[in-house]
């Protein structure tokens, strides 16, 4: 994947669980503003693959390091809003192999999630140079992985 | 494979999440519900493999977020359903407020501060009502300026008057009661009351509101949503005309 850039905050940028977003979705016609937490993480979760419901909710844990903690309450209801907004999908229902063989419901990016997730990835590539470029945040500690 | 539940028994965990389900509105448990039982499940589980118990915090984790959520859910399930239908009686909210201040002073300006005994004359009579009509009519006409829906005209109209007409009702409710001193001078109402059955001034001028209130109440609602609608098929008419010039 070549390489990254990965950035210790000492605090994260938004704690703030919101319960919606600011999305407005037409057809064909995106105008995406800044995506709460909730729905980013999602959105980074279901990057890599699809998931189901728990899988979501564990890989947004991990990937806020325990900042955003969603239940079942709020996960299904951003899954809710997100469907509806076509920012995910359904990948149809099967057993999780690692856990039971009780069915379970996958869901997947769309190309408008997916979109909807690089355009805020690229968001907060550009604040963050800007932070750089104006020393804004010293105590940032910049590690160049490969 | 997680052995779950060696019995095979739900466990009271599960029972009890099974019941805060029934907290969201009907669409969202019928069509989330399944779903939300499984992750809890999950989630319950594997927090008492990993612990080796179930601790208070995560209930509370459990409980705020369901509270949350029920909440939200339960406004989107109201505000979703009748937003257009919100939005349109609040025009007919305020403009019914506007009106029911305006019958306040009204009230009591002619009957308390600066009363006049005689009785209201034809001509006055009908310049009150046309000036109540066209508040409707105006009251329609503002509600539908934004979506150009005759409905939207009525209900407004129908709202403007039901609050306006409830709230001069209440307004003479008092001032009869709290200044039947001088009410009880007004040439109408003695001779009202001299024409009636009852006892006091004071019972009489009572089930003089009261019927006022079953009557008159609903049958100016019924003019409010006419006139609304007027007003609404008069702002139909000019978008129209501005649209064709």
């Amino acid at each position: 994947m070549g390489s990254h850039t990965k950035i210790n905050f000492q605090r994260p940028l938004d704690i703030c669980l919101l319960w919606t977003y600011n999305c407005s979705m037409k057809t064909n016609k995106t105008t995406l503003t800044p995506l709460t937490p909730a729905v980013f993480y999602i959105l980074l979760a279901l990057a890599q693959a699809e998931k189901h419901g728990y899988e979501i909710m564990k890989q947004v844990k991990q990937d806020s390091l325990g900042h955003v903690k969603m239940g079942s309450g709020t996960l299904y209801g951003s899954i809710k809003r997100m469907l509806a907004d076509q920012l995910i999908e359904e990948a149809g229902e099967r057993p999780d192999p690692a856990r039971d063989d009780e069915r379970r419901r996958y869901y997947r990016l769309t190309d408008l999630g997916r979109h909807a997730f690089l355009m805020e990835l690229q968001r907060y590539n550009e604040v963050i140079s800007i932070a750089h470029q104006r020393c804004l945040f010293p105590s940032f500690e910049a590690k160049a992985s490969v | 494979m997680t052995q779950r539940n060696p019995r095979g028994k739900q466990p009271f965990a599960e029972q009890f999440y099974a019941l805060l389900l029934h907290l969201y509105p009907g669409a969202h448990q019928r069509e989330y519900g399944p779903l939300m039982l499984q992750a809890f499940r999950d989630h319950y589980w594997e927090t008492r493999e990993v612990h080796g118990r179930i601790g208070i915090t995560f209930w509370l984790e459990v409980l705020a977020d369901e509270t949350k959520s029920v909440l939200r859910e339960q406004l989107l399930s109201i505000q979703g359903g009748i937003t257009m239908q919100w939005i349109l009686k609040q025009q007919g909210i305020l403009f019914g407020l506007l009106l029911g201040v305006l019958a306040i002073g009204s009230i009591v300006w002619t009957n308390v501060l600066f009363p006049t005994f005689g009785s209201d004359s034809v001509y006055e009579i009908i310049y009150d009502y046309l000036v109540l009509f066209l508040f409707f009519v105006l009251a329609g006409f503002l509600a539908s300026r934004k979506n150009k829906r005759l409905f939207a005209g009525t209900w407004a109209g129908a709202i403007t008057a039901l609050l306006g007409v409830g709230i001069a009702m209440l307004t003479f409710f008092v001032v009869d009661n709290v200044w039947l001193d001088i009410v009880s001078h007004q040439v109408d109402k003695i001779y009202g009351f001299q024409h009636s059955t009852f006892h006091t001034m004071r019972d009489y001028i009572n089930a003089r509101l009261l019927a006022g209130v079953v009557i008159a109440l609903p049958v100016m609602a019924g003019v409010g949503a006419l006139c609304g609608t007027l007003g609404a098929a008069l702002q139909r008419l000019i978008s129209l005309k501005r649209s064709v010039a």
